[in-house]
């Protein structure tokens, strides 16, 4: 078990390039597939993977913004209550 | 315990729990493996109808209903309590498992319930019972958090109380069944907003991700899978088709996520979401077609097992490293490896890859969201999708298991390690072969989650906000504070009454005490004085007054008696004379 990580985590870069590449495979295999739904978004061409990277990229920044902004807190802040 | 065919699974494990205290040793071990095992049983050979109906008080009470909805909700409890109860093996207290035993057999007893009465006598032993589950593990903040947990879930339950005392006023009986949305009062809203605080409905959720993260590693498990869900199915039961779960669910999933991401431990992290995943099934309640109730519980089913799994490796790192803090954390892939594999599996499930049991079920509510007309909470959904391969998935594998920092610690125990190998089982097995989720659904199914698009459609979502993480892995890197949320309110209040009580009532009572010692001792003093000297010269006057007198009279009198008969005759002969003459010159 652990030597199999060990041999993935040396190979880091490996496994980034499978990965880069798997996902432009994912947008290639869409291309052939006829999508059937009620709304125009789920009939476009890589909608969904649009709406993850502009999803992932608002999530990230509205939430790590808004903590910093005035949610954050030291962690002995309510001093035991 | 016997009804016909029935054997109540919740009472199995209530009286089961009392013989806990006198074993010992691997038999106190075997002894609650078997006891949840036989729940497990007791549940596949369970045929739907009604048993157990008590007429008490003139009040008819159902403990037995088995229908879909109830079977479907009896098997994932009593599976995640053998699980539950096999990772918290090694616990020495009696008094843990006896909690845990009680916590899990008031849910399953509030999951068969079919009138308010039981159903709110279980409800409140569950709160009972599973505070033991935090308190139990001893620290300050536990203790504390578990006061917090436990005052809103009586609140909670007074809810539901008034609720369901309201309604019987209005309809004149306990039954528990469907409130149509169009005929609901003011009773079946105070009955939801209780139902809906223990699923943890935004804005009554706080509770959740304050007291879950101070549980014991063991209780944290049994916790995560069973208040919240009951909930669920108390909701699916009495309040599907409500228009606000639907809009509170879907905000539920992204407000999860969002704090999720944002959190540093590694169980809070987990904690909120749960709130985002309950959200899904709070939606999929609300939006109240047959395939979103399918989806809901579906995803009960799903997330009880993975959630469970999930906790369970966040317990195992806080149980060899003493804290699931990720910036404490990292590198832990060269001791856990085994914890590290079966967490990433619960991941993966969480994050919704085909394959995994997360796949099937969420997917379900979401495409029951599009296709009910709701593209916009369709939508809202699949960010959470988002946000949760994002945070469980990415963020704290990325932190606590790879990266560097942490020490060298040993491999969980190896109960641990084979109730999350188990758990991993069920997660690959639902996803492999959904249709055995799907045969528990209460309603019939006509999905297929393994076509083509649907599959492409998750792997692109997923893949592409993974290729956005490892851009943005920096600026998500955890740190060490803590985020405000809403039980901010009442832990400020407690606070600042607190500070009022110690500075503005302890100086009132300061003040008073001194003016009453400089105006009213001395008044009382005074006063005490007075009566002191009026007893002694007045009263004591009258009384000593009157005893003297007597004392004279008695002394007179005495007097008068000297003893000689010839004298008394001749004194009272000289008073008759006396008398005569006085008589005759009249």
């Amino acid at each position: 078990m652990r030597k199999v990580l060990e041999i993935l985590i040396r190979g880091k870069v490996y496994v980034r390039d499978i990965c880069l590449l798997a996902l432009l495979g994912l947008l290639i295999l869409e291309l052939p597939v006829k999508h059937h739904g009620r709304f125009w978004f789920e009939r476009t061409y890589g909608f969904w993977s649009l709406f993850g990277i502009i999803g992932a990229f608002v999530l990230c920044k509205a939430s790590k913004g808004i903590a910093h902004l005035f949610l954050s807190r030291g962690e002995d802040y309510y001093g035991g209550w | 315990m016997v009804d016909g065919e029935f054997i109540h699974p919740g009472f199995v494990f209530l009286f089961g729990s009392l013989l806990i205290p006198l074993l010992k040793g691997w038999l106190k071990r075997a002894y609650l493996l078997a006891i949840s095992a036989l729940s497990i049983a007791l549940v596949a050979t369970m045929q739907e109808g009604t048993y157990w109906q008590i007429d008490w008080l003139g009040v008819r009470m159902v403990l037995g209903r088995v229908d879909k909805l109830s079977l479907c909700f009896l098997w994932v409890f009593t599976i995640m309590a053998f699980l539950g109860t096999l990772y918290g093996l090694h616990r020495s207290e009696d008094g843990h498992h006896v909690a845990g035993f009680w916590y899990i057999g008031s849910s399953l007893g509030a999951v068969l319930a079919g009138d308010y009465l039981s159903l709110f006598t279980f409800w409140e032993l569950m709160a009972c019972s599973s505070v033991f589950l935090i308190w139990y593990r001893r620290r300050p903040e536990s203790i504390r958090a578990g006061f917090r947990y436990l005052m809103v879930h009586v609140f909670g339950g007074l809810c539901l109380f008034f609720g369901m005392v309201f309604r019987y006023w209005q309809v004149g009986d306990f039954t528990f069944g469907p409130i149509p949305p169009g005929s609901a009062g003011v009773s079946d809203y105070l009955i939801l907003s209780g139902f809906a605080l223990n699923a943890a409905v935004v804005p009554l959720h706080a509770w959740l991700p304050d007291a879950y993260p101070e549980a014991t590693v063991e209780g944290a498990v049994l916790l995560s899978a069973f208040t919240t869900k009951t909930a669920v199915y108390t909701l699916a039961r009495a309040f599907s088709g409500y228009e606000v779960l639907a809009l509170l669910g879907t905000l539920m999933t992204v407000y999860g996520v969002f704090y999720a991401l944002i959190e540093n431990d590694m169980r809070r992290v987990l904690a909120y979401h749960i709130v985002s995943q309950v959200g899904y099934m709070v939606a999929g309640v609300g939006i109240g077609t047959a395939m979103t109730i399918n989806g809901a519980c579906s995803h009960a089913f799903a997330h009880i097992i993975y959630k469970g799994l999930l906790f369970m490796g966040a317990g195992a790192v806080l149980y060899r490293m003493g804290t699931c803090k990720l910036s404490e954390l990292g590198g832990l892939w060269r001791w856990m490896p085994w914890t590290m594999l079966f967490y990433i599996i619960g991941a993966v499930s969480i994050s919704g890859f085909p394959l995994f049991s997360g796949f099937v079920s969420k997917n379900m509510t979401v495409s029951g969201a599009f296709d009910a007309g709701r593209p916009l909470l369709g939508i809202f959904m699949e960010l959470a999708a988002i946000g949760t391969f994002l945070s469980v998935g990415l963020k704290v594998t990325a932190f606590a298991f790879f990266g560097e920092g942490g020490k060298e610690v040993k491999e969980a125990p190896w109960n641990m390690l084979l109730a999350m190998a188990l758990a991993s089982g069920i997660c690959l097995f639902i996803g492999i072969y959904p249709h055995a989720l799907y045969r528990l659904l209460p309603f019939e199914v006509e999905y297929h989650p393994y076509e083509v698009s649907k599959v492409l459609e998750v792997l692109q979502l997923l893949g592409f906000s993974g290729l956005v993480f490892f851009i943005l892995k920096e600026k998500l890197r955890p740190e060490p504070k803590i985020n405000l949320d809403l039980d901010f309110s009442y832990r400020m209040f407690t606070k600042y009454f607190m500070a009022f009580d110690r500075r503005v009532i302890a100086l009132l009572d300061y003040l008073l005490g001194e003016v009453w010692k400089v105006v009213g001792m001395r008044g009382l003093y005074g006063g005490a004085e007075a009566s002191d000297s009026f007893d002694r010269k007045a009263i004591d006057g009258v009384v000593d007054g009157m005893a003297y007198g007597v004392r004279t009279i008695g002394d007179r009198s005495r007097r008068l008696q000297w003893g000689s008969l010839q004298g008394y005759i001749a004194l009272s002969t000289a008073i008759a004379l006396l008398a005569l003459i006085l008589f005759a010159l009249e």
